[in-house]
């Protein structure tokens, strides 16, 4: 599970730890293979490391929000990209809060601190707020980890649509999650990709024995 | 457990609390026992007269104006030096280094620093402004003598303030396109504004209070200063010398309560900044 996302991380939070980690993979000898974005490889020399962060989104497993109002949480990444015009950051908030199904919860207070928000609405929000870069890719790491089922369920809504206008990685342990939303799922298990394929069919006639044990319940 | 373990701690528990609490009603009893002592002194005096007018015979009588005057511009200078410098070193220390033997220098230098009396300050600042600079007692080398002073304050703060902002809200700022410098100064200087604001004010008040350091530094002219190249007298230092040479307890005291009450009322200030949501 964690080895494709390690090495997608690795590349946007350029953090410590996960580097370290890394590098204990590789001493392994198993960090191979290359990542493609729209053709590119994302670890040639020429891929911009800023560039990509603006095209690729992330999620965070808990819901962070920055210390500002819903609005400005929401405008941050095209702020900084240069975008000014204030009628297109006001329709931009309100079709990136839609499409995370937050809209009509908090469009009354835009302004408010975003911090007010449930730890549902931060994590609506947080998609919200890579949307607004428009990514080509929106990479979510176990997104409702840390929320009740109602909050689970709206963003699974949001994630069924949102999937159709953006690819989407969803990272996650919950089997049944990953049934409902996903069109296609990769099993990963210590590291390794066990099997891939339609979710459908991964779900029903899994080919591997560990596949088949992992979603029947026999362990995880 | 067993009744007699309990009742045991319950004993501790009770013990403790009770300590505690007279230990509490001590130190609050100390404090205003002082602010009741000094009002009980200087309040005959108090009036606004005192604060708008200037001193008259030495101090004898009238009131403080240039003086406050004086304090108000040494405090200026020293924060407006000593805040840029304190947050760029913390900046620096936290965000732009790993820990090494670099970072270990500056910083037990800085705790160092911390430790000296103010007037070795005093001293250092006379030697290095006063002398070898050729300025003279003014208001500008008091006001650098100061920022020495409180800048390791502002640094301690503001490194604590600066390390409590999380990891994630860092990596968050990458995500979302943000330069290391735009991290920095967007996402994680205003999350840690409280508490380098805390650390600017207790500078602020220490500053306020200083004596040894500015009787060094900026001399102890009575004048209403007319630029930072004056010598000047700040609040302590006009108690100090009403006080000491004897020139007239009753302003002194009057002197110091109007000292204490601005000391007190920046602190408040401080909880108020730092308890007010955005």
């Amino acid at each position: 599970m964690s080895f494709v996302r390690l090495r997608l991380l690795n590349l946007f939070s350029g953090s410590n730890r996960l580097l370290n980690r890394l590098q204990e993979v590789s001493a392994e000898g198993t960090l191979t293979g290359k990542i493609y974005l729209d053709g590119k490889d994302i670890y040639s020399p020429d891929t911009d490391p800023n560039h990509l962060r603006r095209e690729v989104g992330f999620t965070f497993d808990k819901p962070y929000v920055l210390d500002l109002s819903i609005f400005e949480n929401v405008v941050f990444g095209p702020r900084l990209a240069g975008l000014t015009s204030r009628s297109e950051l006001e329709s931009l908030v309100e079709e990136t809060l839609s499409a995370a199904f937050l809209w009509d919860e908090v469009k009354d207070r835009l302004q408010m601190n975003a911090n007010s928000l449930s730890g549902g609405q931060k994590q609506r929000l947080s998609i919200a707020r890579s949307l607004a870069l428009k990514p080509k890719l929106l990479l979510l790491d176990e997104p409702c980890s840390a929320l009740d089922p109602v909050s689970t369920a709206r963003i699974e809504e949001a994630l069924l649509l949102i999937k159709h206008r953006t690819a989407c990685v969803l990272v996650t342990n919950n089997t049944k999650q990953a049934s409902r939303v996903a069109d296609i799922t990769a099993f990963f298990l210590m590291s390794r990709l066990i099997e891939i394929g339609p979710t459908r069919k991964l779900f029903t006639t899994p080919s591997d024995k560990r596949t088949d044990d992992y979603i029947s319940g026999k362990f995880g | 457990m067993t009744s007699e373990s309990r009742k045991r701690n319950l004993f501790y528990n009770r013990l403790g609390i009770g300590v505690s609490r007279y230990l509490t009603v001590f130190t609050a009893v100390l404090f205003c026992s002082i602010l009741l002592f000094l009002f009980y002194h200087g309040a005959a005096n108090l009036s606004l007269k005192f604060f708008f007018s200037h001193p008259e015979n030495l101090g004898r009588s009238g009131g403080i104006f240039p003086i406050i005057i004086s304090t108000a511009l040494l405090c200026a200078v020293a924060l407006f030096i000593a805040v840029p410098l304190g947050i760029g070193t913390a900046v620096f220390l936290t965000e732009y280094t790993r820990e090494g033997w670099l970072t270990m220098i500056i910083r037990f230098g800085s705790e160092c620093l911390a430790g000296i009396p103010s007037i070795i300050f005093g001293l250092f600042g006379f030697a290095l402004f006063v002398v070898t600079l050729k300025m003279g007692w003014c208001i500008l080398s008091g006001g650098l003598t100061l920022a020495f002073m409180v800048l390791p304050t502002i640094i301690r703060t503001s490194e604590e303030a600066i390390k409590s902002v999380p990891r994630q809200l860092r990596e968050l700022g990458f995500s979302l396109g943000a330069t290391k410098s735009q991290v920095i100064s967007k996402i994680v200087l205003p999350q840690a504004r409280n508490g380098i604001l805390t650390g600017i004010i207790l500078s602020l008040g220490r500053a306020i209070g200083e004596t040894a350091c500015v009787i060094f530094t900026t001399g102890v002219s009575i004048e209403m200063p007319r630029s930072l190249f004056q010598s000047a007298r700040s609040m302590s230092v006009h108690f100090y010398i009403l006080a000491r040479e004897g020139i007239s307890m009753e302003m002194a005291y009057t002197t110091a309560l109007v000292l204490v009450s601005l000391i007190l009322l920046v602190n408040l200030f401080a909880t108020f900044l730092v308890s007010r949501k955005r």
